[in-house]
């Protein structure tokens, strides 16, 4: 008899568990409408981080308090942000998907055919408040068909104790930063191995010599012509940043912006690439160093450049009845200038949206803040195209090819395009 | 006067008899509810799998996709599969050798330890197990932090001691697949150790007891005595240990990425790359079904060689 107690007493724990745990819908159960979002763990009422969660739940938890008609299912995706969007095609392949969901900016171009427009909720003034780059990637043929609601820059950290002037351009920073190797201190490291912030941050380098990944038709032409020659500069520039000493081998295994932040910790090194937030990670693994930002050095001094990223959001439901409840539930929690200025306290994101600068909102009040916003002036994103995670991969392995010598840039290059260009489909 | 025996009346004579249908003789009735749960969970993706590998199908394709070689074509013709593949055999090939070999160092430590009450053995015996039991992934972040090469890892401050500033471990190619074996070595040991162990306190401790009366040594009572006898749980154990190490990538993935470049990219890692990064639903399944081919051949090997030297010895 206790067995069958204690058995009983485990598995309503265990399903009463089940619920509290994943307990995400907001709002009266018996609400007649039902709105389903899928969104990332760290843009969600699931954060880990106790600051992003509150924003987002309360958020939520306004909205269906003056709608009580409404209820918000909330279903987090995949952490790993290629994995995420592939769950979401295929739901959406199968019509099996959310009313909205979050979704990673350079793979928007494969949500298109899925996306609804959602001009009739925004005014033409509304949407040209959007950043330029932005307005591209969210506005085809006259259609609105997504927001692009957080953004990143790339750029240099320079350590402003050890190096006097920021480097402009490649030979700068060699110098500089070899001088600094010599004198016992990591002199600039940036990401080499296999993970997407390797092609990205050094995609400006590239850009600036007029490179172009993508013709207008979206064929790959990195290959080709001046194309070619620009990136076997950039792969040039790496592989004598490794020789010459200026950064260690060690950076082939940089991946990703955190797999810098050990190296980081250790507080050596003196100038390194990475992407804006990287800052305040810094700052909350307590790093005390005085850091300057600079833009990227570039292979000749002239305009600056940088390599935006972010997220969007987007509308799936064609239900007339739903879409303006998901305008105004997407505008609460980030698409209006009012949440754009809230969230860059909360989570530090960069807006994508001129009017929130003149806000007066304390993140401004920071100078790194206000300087990456400059660079938004100059920020390109990365190709939305079907082929471009194909170029990526291949890129990403040429680069750590050179890297560690086992290539030359010529033959590392070739062999990323011939690749390519055997998987493209026109 | 004697009682008159009633029939007993069993789950057959109800319902008039009708039940007799699910006797002995009809064995395919009781195993088909198994069939089912097989056919669903087991046969069907694999069918899929299989189809999909034959078409030209990407994650966001839907139903419009068409059959097609042109997945196994561009697999089989890129000069990179064959590097994979030759990664992929020497990752293999010393990952289950290395596992087998020190599976049977610690597990003959371990039973010679407990035969002469030596102890601690079974605290031995825990520890060994860890590597098995956390997930790969942690274990693949656990190795990238000691093989950090900035200086303050586990592994680089030998190195420092003796003025190596900057020891090369997952910075250049070799290093870097000697790692990543030494790493899954390390993982597997304990699934071996716990097979070998096993099978050796099968053998009748009698048997060890003549030898050493005879005056065999110890050598010879381990080359006489318990290799034969582990003969049926070593061929387990390679069989196991291939296949698992054969779609190995939640290790690699945290620790190289597959890198530099792709000299640590095995296949199972491919495989993945090619879903979630390159989004080729058609090239991951038709790769996937190589990887299947190969670990199918193996195992298929491994009976051939093994049961046939025991047939010979018989």
């Amino acid at each position: 008899m206790m067995k069958l107690v204690f058995g009983a007493a485990v598995s309503a724990a265990a399903v009463l568990h089940g619920q509290l745990a994943f307990a995400d819908v907001y709002g009266d159960p018996n609400a007649p409408m039902t709105i389903t979002w899928v969104t990332q763990p760290t843009q969600s009422p699931e954060a880990g981080n106790e600051r992003y969660a509150s924003y987002y739940k309360g958020k939520i938890e306004a909205f269906v308090a003056a709608h009580p008609e409404v209820k918000v299912d909330v279903t987090l995706n995949s952490n790993n942000g290629n994995a995420g969007m592939t769950k979401l095609l295929e739901q959406l392949a199968i019509g099996q998907g959310p009313d909205f969901a979050t979704i990673d900016s350079f793979f928007v171009k494969r949500f298109l055919p899925y996306l609804t427009p959602m001009n009739d909720y925004y005014t033409e003034e509304e949407v040209n408040d959007f950043f330029p780059f932005a307005r591209e990637a969210m506005v085809v043929d006259g259609k609105l068909k997504a927001f692009w609601v957080n953004t990143d820059v790339r750029n240099i950290y320079y350590r402003k104790d050890l190096v006097a002037t920021p480097p402009k351009t490649w030979d700068e920073l060699l110098e500089v930063a070899g001088k600094l190797s010599e004198e016992g201190h990591t002199g600039y490291i940036f990401p080499a191995g296999r993970g997407e912030a390797a092609v990205m941050e050094h995609l400006p380098m590239f850009w600036a010599q007029g490179g172009e990944l993508i013709d207008e038709d979206g064929k790959p032409v990195f290959g080709e012509g001046a194309n070619r020659d620009a990136w076997i500069n950039v792969l040039t520039f790496m592989r004598k940043a490794v020789e010459s000493g200026a950064s260690p081998n060690r950076v082939a295994n940089f991946g990703s912006e955190s797999d810098m932040q050990p190296e980081l910790a250790r507080g050596n090194t003196a100038i390194f690439l990475g992407g804006c937030w990287m800052m305040s990670e810094l700052k909350s693994l307590g790093d005390q160093n005085d850091w300057g930002v600079a833009d990227i050095p570039l292979m000749t001094e002239g305009k600056p450049i940088t390599a935006v990223g972010g997220w969007m959001t987007g509308v799936f439901t064609d239900n007339a009845d739903k879409l303006p409840f998901i305008a105004e539930l997407q505008k609460m929690l980030q698409t209006s200038p009012e949440a754009m200025d809230e969230l860059a306290v909360v989570r530090d994101d960069l807006p994508t949206r001129a009017s929130v600068v003149k806000m007066g909102s304390p993140y401004f009040q920071d100078p790194l803040n206000i300087a990456y916003m400059e660079m938004l002036e100059f920020g390109r994103p990365r190709p939305s195209s079907v082929i471009y995670p194909t170029i990526s991969v291949e890129l990403q392995v040429a680069i750590s090819d050179v890297v560690t010598g086992a290539k030359s840039p010529a033959d590392a290059l070739d062999a990323a395009f011939d690749k390519v260009m055997a998987q493209y489909k026109p | 006067m004697a009682e008159t025996l009633k029939p007993v009346r069993g789950p057959r004579d109800f319902l008039g008899g009708r039940l007799r249908v699910f006797s002995e003789d009809n064995v395919w009735l009781w195993l088909l509810p198994l069939a089912v749960l097989i056919s669903f969970f087991y046969l069907y993706p694999v069918f899929e799998a299989v189809r999909f590998s034959f078409t030209d199908a990407t994650t966001s394709s839907g139903d419009d996709y068409s059959y097609t070689l042109r997945s196994y074509v561009q697999t089989l013709t890129l000069p990179e599969f064959y590097a994979m593949v030759r990664t992929t055999v020497i990752f293999v090939g010393c990952s289950v050798i290395g596992q087998v070999l020190f599976g049977m160092l610690i597990a003959t430590l371990v039973y010679e330890g407990e035969m002469r009450n030596l102890p601690g053995f079974g605290i031995v015996r825990a520890l060994v197990l860890v590597g098995w039991v956390l997930p790969g992934v942690v274990l693949g972040i656990i190795w990238k932090l000691l093989l950090d090469e900035s200086g303050a890892s586990f592994m680089a401050i030998p190195f420092g001691m003796f003025g190596i500033r900057d020891p090369v471990f997952l910075s250049a190619p070799v290093p870097a697949l000697a790692w990543v074996i030494i790493a899954n070595i390390w993982r597997g040991t304990a699934f071996a150790m716990i097979l070998q162990y096993s099978a050796m306190k099968t053998i009748p401790p009698e048997y060890h007891e003549a030898a050493t009366i005879d005056g065999a040594s110890w050598f010879q009572r381990f080359r006489l005595i318990t290799l034969p006898s582990l003969r049926n749980i070593l061929l387990i154990n390679l069989i196991l240990a291939t296949i698992s190490t054969l779609n190995t990538f939640d290790m690699i993935m945290p620790l190289t990425g597959g890198g530099p470049g792709r000299s640590t990219e095995v296949i199972a890692l491919y495989i993945y790359n090619v879903v979630f990064q390159e989004f080729d639903f058609g090239r991951g399944a038709a790769v996937a079904v190589v990887l299947s081919l190969i670990g199918i051949v193996l195992t298929l090997v491994y009976f051939r060689i093994l049961t046939n030297k025991q047939d010979g010895f018989e």
